[in-house]
């Protein structure tokens, strides 16, 4: 890699994180979207079967009601997954990276180790 | 000159008949899944599978000169930076990370162009694997040729 190449990939990373960072400090001073209020977390968990289903209890009304106007999406599944939980979507795709990255690791070894093993044989 | 190892004219002729097909059908599948249960990640699987199709019609030879692979794998981090990028955008215009920002009401959204983006992703990354998982098929294939020939002599 050149030295061009390379003071362009770290000014691009620089600025990434730089974006990363301030918009990091954006989230953490903004509002929060649904805070739980009307959620019985503890009764939720401790019975369950008899938590009262019918009234509309905050995330999962929010995300069926309000589909329209907070997303803009057509499709209720697609707006969950893009945008309500677009955290756990971005960390499927690193869980990706690292298993293509990981795979890449072992077989490269393996195929760089028995063409090291024929040129070997042929020294001999 | 060396050219593709001569497989049967069936599976060929099938491969060129569906090599065309996989990839445009996985599109749709990508370009569709605004409007569908998602589609990123399925259509990205589909378009990768047409490599299996190459391989079947045309050999290790095939796949080796139609696939770039490190462009395949530096393309696959390119779209996981248009994804948290786009995710970001949504920050700056005042909103949550990953918050459609266009709210003029129709279906322009900024969750298609993420899903786009998840789609290159899975797209680049699962061709990138198989490659890798061909090559050492390929591998074990000539030593095995190597040690028959090896025992013949």
């Amino acid at each position: 890699m050149s030295g061009t190449k390379k003071l362009v990939l770290a000014l691009s990373l620089a600025v990434l994180l730089i974006c990363g960072i301030v918009a990091g400090g954006r989230m953490a001073n903004s509002s929060p979207t649904y805070d739980g209020t009307n959620t019985d977390l503890v009764g939720l968990y401790e019975d369950p079967s008899s938590y009262d289903n019918t009234q509309a209890d905050g995330a999962a009304a929010i995300m069926v009601n309000e589909n329209l106007e907070k997303t803009a999406a057509d499709n209720v599944v697609f707006s969950v997954v893009f945008n309500f939980r677009g955290y756990d979507t971005m960390g499927e795709s690193f869980i990706l990276i690292a298993a293509i990255a990981g795979s890449l690791v072992i077989l490269r070894k393996a195929a760089h180790s028995v063409k090291k093993e024929d040129q070997g044989h042929e020294d001999l | 000159m060396k050219t593709y190892k001569k497989t049967h004219p069936i599976s060929r002729c099938a491969s060129d008949l569906f090599l065309p097909l996989a990839c445009v059908f996985g599109c749709y599948v990508v370009l569709h899944g605004s409007t569908s249960p998602g589609g990123g990640f399925q259509g990205g699987v589909l378009v990768a599978s047409a490599i299996l199709l190459v391989y079947l019609g045309y050999g290790g030879w095939g796949v080796k000169h139609s696939f770039n692979e490190h462009m395949l794998h530096s393309s696959e981090t390119v779209a996981e930076i248009m994804y948290v990028v786009i995710a970001l955008v949504g920050v700056f215009t005042g909103l949550n990370f990953c918050v459609n920002f266009v709210f003029a009401g129709q279906q322009v959204d900024t969750s298609i162009l993420m899903n786009d983006a998840v789609g290159y992703h899975v797209m680049a990354g699962i061709t990138c694997l198989l490659i890798m998982m061909l090559s050492v098929l390929e591998d074990d294939k000539d030593e095995s040729s190597q040690e028959k020939g090896d025992d013949a002599a």
